[in-house]
């Protein structure tokens, strides 16, 4: 019982979790599309003016004597991270999600590369102010990869960048004579500071990205919970209207049929015609009830307020409280063994409710005559334990365990996972003239879990052999352990139902 | 050949009664049904109705009876439906859809399918809303989608309406095989 509960729960968990992914997915997708396209198209235009701003300076010999190779050199190198933009901007276009983020980032390092290469080597400029500016400018590419990408590609980008300051403190003689002064003494510490900060950003950047993919999957979950309600809302009205339909239609051809033929028709059948159609207004009313009981119950079912109930009253008023228009007339025995003092933790009202329900279940699926069986027992704790539905808070508290059990027709095992959801009926009840809106054991188990405890059926679905119902409640202390052994007094009991006087 | 003409003719006959109107509560079915057909019942027609709520099967077999002069025979399965078929051979048939065992929509696919059976009118009684479902009893071969709840005196109209189409159908194959040509309306 407890693994059967609890494999079908996993398996729901895990189908949870693809959803979520997937009603993430597309966004996420879709930002880090814009993203690329953006960042790539403006980096791409930026890059495009700073070749044109250093060729027209280059024509202006702003740079001092400088060969016409290492001109072609610059350019080349940074239209070619221009190109890169270029394409990755082509694929975000496309939709091509990891090509244009892989091209964006990358060429994001290669341009911060260029630039750098170019003013300290090829300008032979060597270490400059301009090229501690460019250093700071090595953060935008570890940014950029935390924004497009991943942490991976966040590691990559800042061991490049890493490489590239230390390759260059370390191996680019500078020129300016107060930063060789300057680097004279500080170098270590200049470099370490560098790493450091281009380390800080990495880890800005990674904790931003899992911020923002958990605050993700977080919407992704409750849009998955409000899509999943919204559809059991949708299947609950849908079943309502065609729940309704049907009795509604009777009652109207009763309606219908007498006020055409109330003339032609016998004085009896007028009346019993009336009495039908009264009983059929009366079993829409209780259909109404139900459901009006099954919204408010779904609604409130965590704010029941528990007190102690003594089990065997509770019983003998369900009895006394059977419509005889659901299960018919007629003597049942009754083998009753509820110890006197046996209670339970419930509301009164819900307790008879459930059993009502269970009660009135046994004599409707059963052969008139055949008899019906109730009992009730403290669990042990260790039995207890097991039946215990997983996430249960009432972990530790003693349950009682109340069987019904009748001689009837029984529930073919296949179809008893089906037997505690809202309007299902089984097959041949439909077919049967039972009376029944498939909602009285959805309403049990509600109950029952509202209550802190659970209802299960076991039955191998041989008629004659019939089925038997166990519910679960919470007892109410540990000292009716003691009670439970000893005045267990079976005792049999006939039930009559009234019938109504026609 | 002849059977073929037959099943063409009454998918047409199909199609268009099953989308060009709603059957409930319409005027014209009014008009056919207080206009000349109720009145002049010369031998009454045999409906079978296969339901699986005994009391609205009961009442509506007494109603049909006594408003619309059939003789009503009545089935709370898909199997005995298809059973008393052959027992009783209706003139028509209204059939629930949401049935244990042989549901309507099976129900009335086998019927279609049997070519001593296929020309009956049939009509879908069912609680079921959703366009799908309806299409998918159209497309079962219904005669008629019709929406519970609906009141006897128009389930009587759409049985006369059904019943008479079909004859009609009848009539003009008996012609068009007669004479070979194109029918004259």
């Amino acid at each position: 019982m407890v693994s059967n509960e609890v494999a079908p729960s996993a398996n729901i968990d895990r189908k949870l979790r693809d959803e979520e992914l997937a009603a993430v997915r597309p966004f996420n997708t879709q930002r880090r599309l814009d993203a690329s396209r953006l960042i790539s198209g403006f980096f791409g235009f930026v890059l495009t003016g700073l070749v044109l701003a250093f060729l027209i300076l280059a024509y202006q010999n702003a740079f001092g004597v400088i060969t016409q190779l290492n001109i072609l050199a610059i350019a080349g190198g940074l239209l070619l991270c221009v190109l890169l933009y270029g394409i990755g901007w082509l694929f975000a276009q496309n939709g091509r999600l990891l090509p244009a983020t892989i091209i964006t980032v990358v060429s994001s390092n290669l341009s911060i590369i260029a630039a750098t290469l170019s003013w300290t080597i090829l300008l032979a400029h060597g270490l400059t102010p301009v090229t501690l500016i460019l250093f700071a400018a090595t953060t935008v590419p570890i940014l950029l990869a935390g924004e497009l990408s991943d942490t991976w590609a966040v590691f990559s980008s800042v061991l490049t960048m890493n490489v590239l300051v230390l390759g260059l403190i370390v191996f680019t003689p500078s020129q300016d004579p107060a930063l060789t002064q300057f680097f004279q003494h500080q170098r270590v510490l200049f470099t370490l500071l560098t790493i450091a900060i281009q380390w800080a950003v990495a880890a800005i950047a990674v904790t931003m990205n899992r911020n923002y993919l958990s605050t993700m999957r977080a919407l992704g979950q409750a849009y998955v919970q409000v899509q999943r309600l919204d559809g059991l809302k949708d299947q609950f009205i849908t079943n309502i209207n065609h729940e309704l339909r049907t009795p509604v239609m009777t009652l109207q051809a009763y309606i219908e049929y007498l006020r055409l033929t109330r003339e032609e028709i016998p004085e009896e059948e007028i009346a019993e015609m009336l009495d039908r159609a009264s009983r059929s207004g009366m079993n829409l009313v209780a259909l109404l009830t139900s459901i009006l009981d099954v919204r408010r119950i779904d609604e409130h079912a965590g704010e029941f307020e528990l007190e102690p109930v003594v089990l065997l009253e509770a019983i003998e008023q369900s009895l006394s409280l059977l419509d005889p228009r659901e299960v018919g007339q007629g003597a049942r025995q009754l083998h009753l063994s509820v110890p006197h003092a046996l209670r339970v933790m419930g509301e009164p009202v819900r307790v008879q409710q459930i059993m009502i329900n269970l009660i009135s279940n046994a004599i409707k699926y059963s052969d008139a005559g055949m008899p019906i069986e109730i009992s009730a027992r403290v669990m042990p704790k260790h039995e207890a334990r097991q039946r215990l539905r997983r996430g249960a808070d009432h972990s530790d508290q003693p349950l009682v365990e109340i069987r019904v059990r009748d001689y009837g027709l029984g529930i073919p095992p296949d179809q008893i996972p089906l037997l505690f959801n809202r309007f299902v009926r089984l097959p041949r009840d439909l077919a049967s003239t039972v009376i029944g809106n498939g909602l009285g054991l959805y309403l049990c188990r509600v109950l029952s879990r509202a209550m802190g405890g659970d209802i299960r059926v076991v039955s191998q679905g041989i008629p004659g052999e019939g089925s038997t119902f166990y519910l679960t409640l919470l007892a109410v202390t540990s000292d009716e352990i003691n009670h439970a052994g000893d005045i267990t007094n079976p005792r049999m009991k006939v039930i009559s139902v009234a019938g109504k006087p026609h | 050949m002849k059977e073929q003409t037959l099943k063409r003719h009454c998918d047409h006959d199909r199609s268009s009664v099953g989308s060009s109107r709603s059957p409930t509560n319409s005027f014209a079915l009014r008009q056919l049904t207080e206009g000349h057909i109720m009145t002049t019942p010369s031998e009454p027609y045999t409906v079978l109705i296969v339901e699986d709520n005994v009391e609205l099967l009961d009442i509506l077999s007494r109603a049909l009876r006594r408003i619309g002069h059939f003789n009503v025979v009545g089935a709370s399965d898909g199997v005995t439906g298809l059973e008393q078929y052959y027992v009783v051979h209706p003139n028509c048939m209204v059939i629930d859809v949401k049935m244990p065992g042989l549901d309507g929509y099976q129900l009335v696919r086998a019927l279609r399918g049997d070519p001593t059976t296929a020309a009956t009118p049939l009509i879908i009684l069912t609680a079921m809303t959703q366009d799908k479902e309806r299409f998918a009893g159209l497309a079962a071969g219904a005669d008629l989608y019709l929406l519970k709840p609906i009141t006897p005196q128009d389930l009587a109209a759409a049985i006369h309406r059904a019943i008479l189409i079909s004859e009609q159908e009848r009539q003009h194959q008996l012609q068009t095989l007669a004479d070979d040509e194109t029918p004259s309306y």
